[in-house]
């Protein structure tokens, strides 16, 4: 069975502020996801060097079971930080969003990556497959676009097509890979259907964003509370939480006969409410039966 | 045969529906819809009402009689019935990948 409701949510996504945050915050943020049970923490950190409060955070939570997934920018990548994350069962993942800047890695430091899909790189991404398969790299991520940072992007339909034929080609299975766009994921993993229940935001998940703001998810820039006033636990089990999460999960009118909309329910929520500033429209990147 | 949760799922109890799901077996409710605890694994998510739970908390290496002879103590149900019941249980978690056998 699947639970209406959630207590907590048990992934977070934390993007952080390179000015750092004072200590008092970093001690009740991670003593909050400790105290709520949190499962996986993405931490993300795109400053050059990465900055101490990563660290910081990662020492908060070292005794806890919370799983860290850290993604740093391409550039700040040492080799002892790849040993000494790992001894703390971290995984790193390093940011970029072109294959040239994935080829010009220096003496083999090489950790998970993470590859931020646009226009101009959706064409590469069997060759960064290629990539990641011939280095040995065990998971690849194409990361969750965040809402305030440029163009939001979508392939078209027939860009969709053509990455699904170059699939066709490459053994996907030696590596783990992780997409999070649902019109992707049926392609890469040569699905008919969706699986799962739609959007997991505000539910499952929430993002912390690197003032403190907390949303449903990296992609959809609703408000639902900020760490500096209140707790996770009151934003999470505050009214306007499930009034958004009810808006989320009800199926658009534009859906209405699709034949997988109880997976879907809808694609991608957060990229529809920016895109078309209402959740009761289908995602504009939907190409299902298009 | 022993009986071992899977490393790979993470999970958790729900305290406050668990506290709920117990109460409501102290009065005699239906408590069977109420999710105590939450699974994940391989992106998907199980919930666990209480008798699960209390199943997927003993598979820490016991066998199944073990695991049905310790449930016979916690829950008020003929023992014939919870075999039945924490046999299809566990064999539905182990088809999912969430325990293993050793
Ligand atoms: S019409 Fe498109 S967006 Fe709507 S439920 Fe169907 S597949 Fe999803």
């Amino acid at each position: 069975m699947t639970p209406d409701n959630l207590i907590d949510p048990f992934i977070v996504y934390w993007d952080i502020n390179s000015s750092g945050y004072s200590d008092a915050i970093i001690s009740i943020i991670c003593d909050a996801l400790i105290k709520n049970k949190i499962f996986v923490l993405n931490l993300r950190d795109l400053s050059n060097p990465v900055s101490t409060t990563v660290s910081n955070i990662i020492d908060k939570l070292a005794r806890s079971n919370i799983k860290i997934r850290l993604t740093i920018n391409h550039g700040a990548i040492e080799r002892s930080m790849i040993k000494n994350l790992q001894e703390h069962g971290i995984s790193l993942f390093t940011e970029t969003d072109s294959i040239e800047k994935l080829l010009s890695v220096s003496d083999n430091i090489i950790a998970n990556v993470s590859f931020l899909l646009n226009q101009k790189n959706f064409h590469e991404i069997p060759a960064v497959i290629a990539f990641c398969i011939k280095n040995r790299i065990k998971e690849l991520e194409f990361p969750i676009q965040r809402a305030e940072e440029g163009e939001i992007f979508y392939p078209a339909h027939s860009e969709v097509d053509q990455l699904a034929h170059a699939l066709k080609e490459i053994p996907l299975e030696l590596l783990k890979l992780t997409v999070h766009d649902p019109f992707l994921w049926k392609v890469f993993f040569k699905r008919e259907h969706l699986e799962g229940m739609g959007c997991n935001g505000a539910y499952t998940m929430i993002y912390i964003a690197d003032n403190l703001d907390v949303t449903p998810c990296p992609l959809l820039p609703v408000t639902l509370g900020n760490l500096c006033s209140e707790t996770l636990k009151e934003i999470f089990s505050s009214f306007k939480r499930r009034q958004i999460r009810k808006e989320i999960i009800a199926p658009p009118y534009e859906c209405r006969g699709c034949a997988i909309a109880d997976n879907c329910k809808g694609g991608c929520r957060g990229r529809t409410y920016i895109l078309l500033e209402t959740f009761n429209k289908k995602d504009p990147a939907c190409c299902f039966n298009c | 045969m022993k009986i071992f949760r899977n490393p790979d799922v993470m999970w958790r109890e729900e305290d406050e529906f668990r506290e709920q799901a117990y109460k409501g077996l102290d009065t005699g409710e239906d408590v069977a819809e109420i999710g105590t605890s939450i699974l994940l694994h391989s992106g998907k998510m199980h919930s666990l009402n209480v008798l699960g739970t209390e199943i997927w908390k003993l598979c820490d290496g016991k066998t199944p009689q073990e695991i049905v002879s310790t449930l016979r103590e916690m829950f008020d149900v003929d023992e014939e019935v919870l075999r039945k019941d924490a046999g299809e249980f566990l064999q539905n978690m182990k088809e999912e990948g969430l325990v293993y056998e050793e």
